[in-house]
């Protein structure tokens, strides 16, 4: 068994026409169904409304309208077939600050030109096998930012949400009705502070930098 | 701290973050299994036996490069993290697409003008030489046409280039963007 990529269609959009006839010959390669070519942000959101492609691959840097143009009005437009889709952003920029630019307007995965067959595969299959959930906020819609927890991550948890990421709204109520329990037995207002000795929590606390 | 916690818990606000489960239409569609090393390595093939010339490839983005330097000077350095930009946009274009087109040693060049083009925090003369010497570096290595692996020629290009840039910051330490003063 392996991969089938007949019904799959993937939009490509460079302003670079040999680096658009290079992708889309390495697509073919992989076995990729249908490819739709745009040459720039603007003309690409046209055909992504019209042919809702399965992934969208896309340079960073064009005219009038660059790859990040395009994520955000893939993930924000109105009009917006599949604000969910899956999208790689292909650019020479490694520097960090440049890279958390792109991944805050919903960039999916990033592949870091020049390239090779295989990283394009790896990104590709990342895409498949591993799905990100998505998540919106007052100034965000996109794949999750927040790094998934894991036993062996040594480094300083910085967000105040890297405590509480799993808690689901359910658990939030829970939470809220265990607090409510507690404050009826101790006799504490609202206005009043929880003592830790109050309360018994079953949840992992994690150290943050800022405590 | 746990008032903070107490405070996240019992938040029901509309507004927090909605969180959607990841969708998993590709896996359907794909299947599993992967893709074999043979398909992967007819990929690379087209990669590595596309005849495309870099050098008309390149030249539009040269052009923009010498633009953008002619303006450095026109303005008399001023506003140069404008025109620093500029520098970067066709900088980066060749540092992604040289050794994609079979010229990796325009690659290693853009990487290390990019590195020094996203450090510096304002062009002096002394910058506006370094990044002549690159342009300079660039065209040379066109004309010669140093392509494939990268040749003592190149290495020679490479260490000369390298070596001007750490002069510079030897020279200007303060002239570093205020995102790199804190990295080592």
């Amino acid at each position: 068994m392996a991969y089938n990529f007949k019904n799959v269609t993937v939009l490509i959009v460079d302003d670079n026409h040999p680096m658009l006839t290079l992708l889309k010959a390495m697509l073919t390669k992989f076995g990729v169904g249908t490819i739709i070519t745009a040459s720039d942000g603007h003309v690409a959101f046209n055909k992504f409304c019209k042919y809702r492609p399965d992934i969208v691959i896309s340079d960073w840097m064009m005219e009038p309208k660059d790859g990040v143009d395009l994520a955000k009005m893939i993930r924000n437009n109105k009009g917006t077939p599949n604000p969910y889709v899956p999208f790689i952003l292909m650019t020479g920029f490694s520097e960090e600050h440049r890279v958390v630019k792109a991944r805050d307007v919903g960039i999916t995965e990033f592949l870091l030109k020049p390239f090779s067959a295989t990283d394009l595969y790896k990104r590709i299959a990342t895409l498949i096998e591993t799905p990100r959930q998505f998540v919106r906020s007052e100034d965000f819609f996109g794949p999750d930012r927040r790094r998934r927890r894991s036993s062996d991550f040594e480094g300083n948890w910085k967000r105040k949400d890297d405590v509480a990421q799993r808690v689901t709204k359910s658990e939030m109520k829970d939470a809220k009705a265990r607090i409510a329990e507690v404050q009826k037995e101790q006799g504490i207002k609202n206005s009043e502070d929880i003592l830790l000795e109050d309360i018994v929590v079953d949840v992992e606390m994690v150290d943050r930098e800022d405590d | 701290m746990l008032k903070w916690w107490i405070e996240k818990m019992t938040d029901t606000r509309e507004d927090l973050p909605q969180f959607y489960p990841p969708i998993h239409d590709l896996k359907q569609k794909v299947g599993q299994g992967g893709l074999s090393k043979s398909i992967i390595a007819k990929a690379q093939k087209v990669i590595d036996l596309n005849d495309t010339d870099f050098i008309d490839v390149a030249a539009p983005y040269m052009t923009i490069f010498e633009e953008g330097m002619a303006l450095a000077k026109k303005n008399n350095l001023k506003n140069s993290r404008n025109v620093i930009e500029n520098i970067i946009f066709p900088t980066v274009q060749l540092k992604a697409n040289g050794a994609l087109f079979h010229y990796p040693i325009i690659t290693h060049v853009a990487t290390k003008l990019l590195w020094f083009l996203e450090r510096i925090e304002h062009l002096n003369e002394h910058a506006l030489d370094i990044v002549h010497a690159f342009a300079l570096a660039i065209d040379l290595i066109f004309k010669r046409e140093l392509k494939g692996e990268i040749t003592q020629d190149g290495e020679d290009i490479m260490n000369e280039l390298n070596l001007a840039c750490d002069r510079f910051f030897e020279k200007y330490p303060n002239n570093l963007h205020p995102r790199f003063k804190n990295q080592t």
